[in-house]
């Protein structure tokens, strides 16, 4: 897969998150229910628990910088800005699997919102480290390294 | 190769990032003692004492009668309680006062003492505040010591262990002694039963769709 696509495919995948994140911290700040299928008791539960902030900075806020500071880095040219994308989307990835964790076994409760980020997140992962460790065909677009 | 070398040291690097952020949010979870407090969306931001919260100066007091497994008091704390707090907690105009009496059975007397005894960590609010969102099917046997032990740990600012060592003691029977003296002095007829009282005044039952009117009333 050319560099192109796979810069797309992180941007799509960042706005996508960017919207998650994004709706989650509105929630979060207006006081408000998320709206989740069959009921928001699940993400209620999840996001008023302790794990929904970290050292007072809500979770869904996090999440918002760090989808941001992807997409940002595609606006990094070279090595520097793939490894930066795939080292930020590896640290959000395992915090997400590590918040899939508590939800599943130390709030007994799933927000989808969650489950969706870390669905992107995962995805994310993917396609920062790929476009990282690749090679890529030339006539990309993109200056090799 | 230098690539994948390079993917592995930056996934380490990730990984190192992600244990110093769990490492960092369960040693917040730990030291939470003031109204910064960020897990809970009302209470926590809210003066707590013993069985109140708001203002001790506050010149009218809501007296809630409750028990924890009462489906319609969790109702209440869901719903209603936290337009109560946003409107008259917060500007300090009435203060909250939580007695908990335990008669719908087995779970309900094991979740009082638990709270009565995060009252004495002034923590009763955001523990029963968990509790409630949590309430699982009336005397399902849900209220288990491990059920208990882990909505505990949800609340900021309550030390298990201290929790643990006031279980049962003479404060802890003292509050719920009161409770019940209260609820037949004032012949509660059910819960969630609401009491109002200015200036120190003899409590009043109030509906709480009628609390606006009532506070107005002056």
């Amino acid at each position: 897969m050319s560099d192109r696509r796979l810069r797309i495919a992180v941007a799509v995948l960042s706005l996508a998150g960017l919207g998650v994140a994004g709706y989650l911290t509105w929630v979060h700040y207006a006081d408000l229910d998320p709206i989740c299928a069959g009921g928001s008791g699940g993400c209620e539960k999840v996001q008023s628990s302790d794990y929904a902030e970290l050292a007072g900075v809500p979770v869904a806020l996090l999440g918002l910088i760090g989808y941001g500071a992807i997409l940002a880095s595609l606006a990094v040219p070279g090595d520097a800005g793939r490894f930066t994308g795939a080292l930020l989307a590896l640290a959000g990835f395992g915090f997400s699997a590590w918040l899939t964790y508590v939800e599943l076994f130390e709030i007994d409760a799933i927000c989808q919102w969650c489950v969706a980020s870390a669905v992107i997140m995962t995805a994310l992962a993917a396609v920062t480290s790929l476009r990282f460790a690749a090679p890529r065909p030339a006539g990309s677009g993109h200056r090799r390294s | 190769v230098n690539r994948l070398w390079l993917l592995g040291g930056a996934a380490a690097l990730a990984a190192v990032i992600v244990v110093a952020a769990i490492v960092i949010s369960q040693s917040g979870a730990d030291d939470e003692e003031t109204s910064s407090a960020p897990s809970a969306p009302r209470v926590e931001r809210i003066a707590q004492e013993g069985i109140w919260l708001g203002d001790p100066d506050a010149p009218a007091t809501l007296i809630e009668f409750a028990d924890l497994q009462c489906p319609f008091c969790a109702e209440f704390a869901n719903e209603e309680l936290p337009g109560v707090i946003d409107r008259y907690v917060r500007d300090g105009s009435l203060r909250l006062e939580l007695r908990l009496l335990a008669f719908l059975g087995p779970d309900s007397v094991r979740s009082r003492d638990v709270a009565h005894a995060a009252a004495q960590q002034d923590r009763i609010w955001g523990f029963s505040e968990r509790f409630f969102r949590n309430q699982g099917p009336e005397n399902s046997g849900y209220a288990t010591d491990e059920f208990l032990e882990r909505l505990a740990r949800q609340t900021p600012g309550l030390d298990v262990e201290q929790l643990e060592s006031d279980l049962g003691n003479q404060e802890s029977e003292a509050l719920t002694r009161e409770a019940e003296r209260m609820a037949r002095t004032l012949e509660v007829p059910g819960t969630p039963a609401f009491y109002l009282v200015r200036d120190g005044g003899r409590p009043e039952p109030v509906e709480i769709d009628q609390l606006d009117e009532a506070l107005a009333g002056g």
